[in-house]
């Protein structure tokens, strides 16, 4: 084989590496600023009510795929508090437009210490909505708390706003949830 | 050339590519992170994020969607209610932003009043929340293109979602929130006034605004 085929062949081989390893680097686009809890150890208070407590429950720590033991976070049961804490909760919030809603305060530099995750019951109660659908926004608004964006590019993750059917985070959410923790 | 050359070669080549992509990931990462920090430096604004009821995935669909259209300019903030959570665990505080009407788009009337209830104000024990789910604070005497629905169960609007809400400066119109990769709002980002105002009213009457 002449040299040249050879340049042909690498400068082929070049170019496929960037456009393949561009989709690897848009993780930092999910990335909600630079948002994020002090370490992995985050104080983890379910102030859910009725069923809303095991949703709750279910995609933070007990279900297989859920944030806790799917990613490095690790979370810490306690009562409700606001410093290095996760709160959640649901209500009829009413009219608001939003199924989900997270909230974070106390944000010195990039660091969080108070987080609050809230259920809006005024629309997901009115019979519309399954407890996948339920599920899938409790995932979502866990998720913002440690400080992932909406990622419309993929119909398995939680973090997808445009659906309501993928109640947990997927491998993606996990290695970015494993690079900021 | 050896094959153990063009072997050689081509591993070389493919690492050379990765490492480009990865610069390229790295400097993005950095600009977030540089973002997210010079944003957090405001005190006053609590982050805030919704999984929203409705969200578009096109211009049409968000026109036909809404109750109200406008072209308003925030007049007033006052206090509205304090939801609290179910088992009373967390409260909520809201407010109601007034806006007098200059360009009525969609069931509205000009220099009508009208009033848009979001999250925001003081709560029980008077501490500010001051949330940029949807944008954030409305300032007083400033414009907005607002896309907006009837409360089901109040006598008020809200904000249909973050794609709902464009921001008039200098006559341009800019959004707010995650734009990339977002068709609606791509589709009135940068545009005059004049010019989203008459997009609109075209789609109105063309009967395009579908989802």
């Amino acid at each position: 084989m002449k040299l040249r085929h050879g340049f042909l062949i690498w400068a082929a081989i070049f170019s496929l590496a960037v456009f393949l390893g561009a989709p690897l680097g848009s993780w930092a686009s999910h990335r909600w600023g630079c948002w994020k809890y002090a370490d992995y150890y985050i104080n983890w208070y379910n102030g859910g009510t009725g069923d809303y407590y095991n949703i709750y429950d279910e995609e933070a720590k007990t279900d297989s795929n859920s944030w806790s033991p799917y990613t490095d976070i690790f979370l810490n049961p306690t009562s409700a508090g606001s410093t290095d804490h996760a709160n959640a909760y649901n209500g009829y919030y009413g009219s608001t437009g939003w199924l989900g809603l997270a909230e974070l305060r106390s944000v010195s530099g990039c660091i969080v210490k108070n987080g609050r995750a809230r259920l809006n019951q005024t629309y997901l109660d009115n019979g519309s909505y399954s407890r996948t659908n339920k599920k899938h926004v409790a995932c979502q608004e866990i998720g913002h708390l440690f400080g992932l964006e909406h990622n419309r590019g993929s119909s398995t993750t939680c973090m997808n706003d445009q659906i309501l059917t993928a109640p947990q985070p997927n491998s993606h959410d996990r290695d970015l949830i494993n690079s900021i923790y | 050339m050896k094959i153990k050359h063009l072997l050689l070669g081509t591993i070389l080549a493919a690492v050379a590519g990765l490492a480009v992509s990865a610069t390229f990931s790295w400097n993005e990462h950095q600009d977030a992170e540089q973002t997210g920090t010079e944003a957090s430096c405001d005190t006053n604004v609590t982050k805030g994020a919704a999984a929203w009821k409705q969200v578009y995935s096109t211009a049409d669909g968000l026109i036909d969607g809404v109750d109200t259209i406008v072209m308003a300019e925030a007049v007033s903030i006052l206090p509205s209610r304090i939801a609290v959570s179910d088992g009373s665990r967390d409260e909520l505080p809201f407010e109601l932003v007034a806006f007098r009407v200059s360009s009525p788009l969609k069931d509205a009337s000009k220099d009508g009043l009208i009033y848009v209830e979001r999250v925001g104000g003081l709560d029980s024990k008077g501490r500010p929340i001051n949330i940029d789910y949807d944008g954030g604070s409305f300032a007083i005497g400033k414009s907005y293109l607002l896309f907006l629905k009837r409360q089901e169960d109040g006598p008020f609007y809200y904000q249909v979602n973050d794609q709902g809400r464009y921001d008039v400066i200098d006559n341009e119109l800019i959004p707010v929130g995650e734009t990339e990769g977002d068709e609606v709002k791509e589709f009135f980002k940068s545009r005059t006034s004049n010019e989203a105002l008459e997009k609109v009213m075209d789609k109105l009457k063309s009967g395009k605004g579908r989802k």
